[in-house]
């Protein structure tokens, strides 16, 4: 399989399918993203559908040397920034009792669940800290990589990331976290 | 043993690596989020490394980027797309033709004048312009640090000129009537600053961002204040304020509500 970086060579050399491919790769993660903090799903893929336009706009700018990824979520946090900014609102989150309580799912859905369960979690904790652990876990970036593209220092990114991880570990609960890791543990490669 | 840091062991939770490989442990027991990570048998870290694994193709959605993206024609699509070093040198190209524009109508006491000190308030107007550029056209949002700094100097630097105008000239120069000249230098120095306000239109890769959309109009108003530096024989610092510096803040103003 090609890498990210290849696909985005290709392309940049004119051949469309591989942003295509890139988009199949990262799209889905990205609106998942997105649509953590937005109640309106065509909002989210709105935004992503920006983010791939700006990354096209900006495809002589790639340098295959380095990780597009990072690049990728970089410009797409910006975008979300903005968007809320333009908005003048908080990132929303949903505060109806159905969304306040914890999903469930019957046996056999356990690896679907492991990830709803954390989706769920991550709603929850402060933007600023969930924005860490996204770039941290979903974009790849370093601490240090993650501190520049958010303007903050890599200490005050490692103090958000840990809060966060305490806050998840604390809505999840010692029993689903287990339950969720060890379904997740199972499909670690 | 070789020393690993947190993305380490991130990745080594990606890969499946035991929470009770020694070399995670040892980092852990320095490290207070790769601890939490590694807690309960590494549960929330084994969470976090699928996170995001999977999701279905929309095809929707790649329609209508598609759609966007074969709309990216014409002189604009192109501009906008090309490196950023040469988007960034076309703009302080900019710059510096604004400010060449100044030389079309010189100041009264041009001959008069220290050439060094006027050099050197332009080089400060120019340089400053330029960094603003660079803010307005970054590869990324530059950090919110500097960009900070950038447009401080930005919106100072006119400030600053409108203090020490008299000081640095050995004639004060006093326009009047105050209001008529101050709008005369207003209205001039802004149409100077039009083709460097469509071509940063031109370069912008439309992310709607606040913060480079206000750096590209500090840039406008510097070049602008720069090429009035050339004409414009006045030192008060009431005209200065008024007349001169004021167009990079009626140009923030503009781009701040375009950006709302």
């Amino acid at each position: 399989m090609q890498t990210d970086e290849e696909l985005m060579a290709a392309y940049v050399a004119g051949d469309k399918s591989a942003f295509r491919a890139l988009f199949e790769r990262h799209a889905p993660a990205l609106e998942r993203v997105m649509q953590r903090d937005l109640a309106e799903r065509e909002e989210a893929r709105d935004l992503v559908q920006q983010t791939f336009l700006q990354l096209h706009r900006a495809r002589l700018d790639f340098d295959p040397k380095q990780r597009l990824k990072p690049w990728l979520y970089t410009i797409a946090l910006n975008l979300k920034r903005e968007h809320f900014r333009k908005r003048r609102r908080r990132p929303e989150r949903p505060d109806s009792d159905q969304a306040d309580r914890q999903p469930t799912a019957p046996r056999g859905q356990e690896q679907t669940e492991a990830r709803r369960s954390l989706g769920w979690a991550l709603e929850r904790i402060p933007p600023e800290q969930r924005e860490v652990i996204e770039l941290h876990w979903l974009a790849g970036l370093s601490f240090p990589e993650l501190s520049e593209s958010m303007g903050i220092s890599v200490a005050a990114a490692k103090v958000r990331a840990h809060r966060g991880y305490l806050r998840l570990r604390e809505l999840l609960g010692d029993g689903a976290l287990g339950e969720a890791g060890r379904d997740a543990a199972k499909e670690a490669p | 043993m070789t020393r690993v840091n947190c993305e380490d062991v991130r990745d080594a939770l990606r890969g499946g690596r035991p929470a009770s490989d020694p070399e995670l442990a040892a980092h852990a027991a320095g490290c207070a989020q790769c601890a939490a990570l590694l807690a309960d048998e590494a549960a929330l870290g084994r969470s976090l490394a699928t996170a995001g694994s999977d999701g279905e193709f929309d095809a929707a959605l790649w329609g209508e980027l598609e759609r966007d993206l074969g709309a990216e024609t014409g002189a604009r699509a192109w501009l906008r797309s090309r490196p950023t070093p040469l988007r960034a040198g076309l703009a302080v190209g900019g710059v510096f033709a604004v400010t060449a524009l100044g030389l079309r109508h010189l100041r009264p006491n041009w001959d008069g004048l220290s050439k060094a000190v006027l050099g050197a308030w332009l080089f400060a107007f120019t340089g400053v312009a330029a960094l603003a550029v660079r803010v307005a056209l970054p590869v990324l949002d530059a950090s919110s640090a500097r960009r900070r700094a950038a447009l401080l100097a930005a919106f100072g630097l006119p400030v600053v000129y409108a203090a020490l105008g008299e000081l640095s000239f050995d004639a004060t120069f006093v326009a009047a009537p105050f209001f008529a000249s101050a709008l005369s230098c207003f209205l001039y120095g802004t149409l100077l600053s039009t083709p460097l306000v469509a071509l940063l239109w031109l370069l912008d890769r439309g992310s709607g961002s606040r913060s480079r959309l206000i750096a590209g109009a500090a840039a406008c108003g510097l070049a602008a204040n720069a090429a009035l530096l050339l004409h414009c024989p006045a030192t008060d610092p009431a005209h200065l304020l008024v007349g001169h510096g004021a167009i990079g803040f009626t140009l923030a103003l503009v781009a701040w509500l375009f950006a709302r």
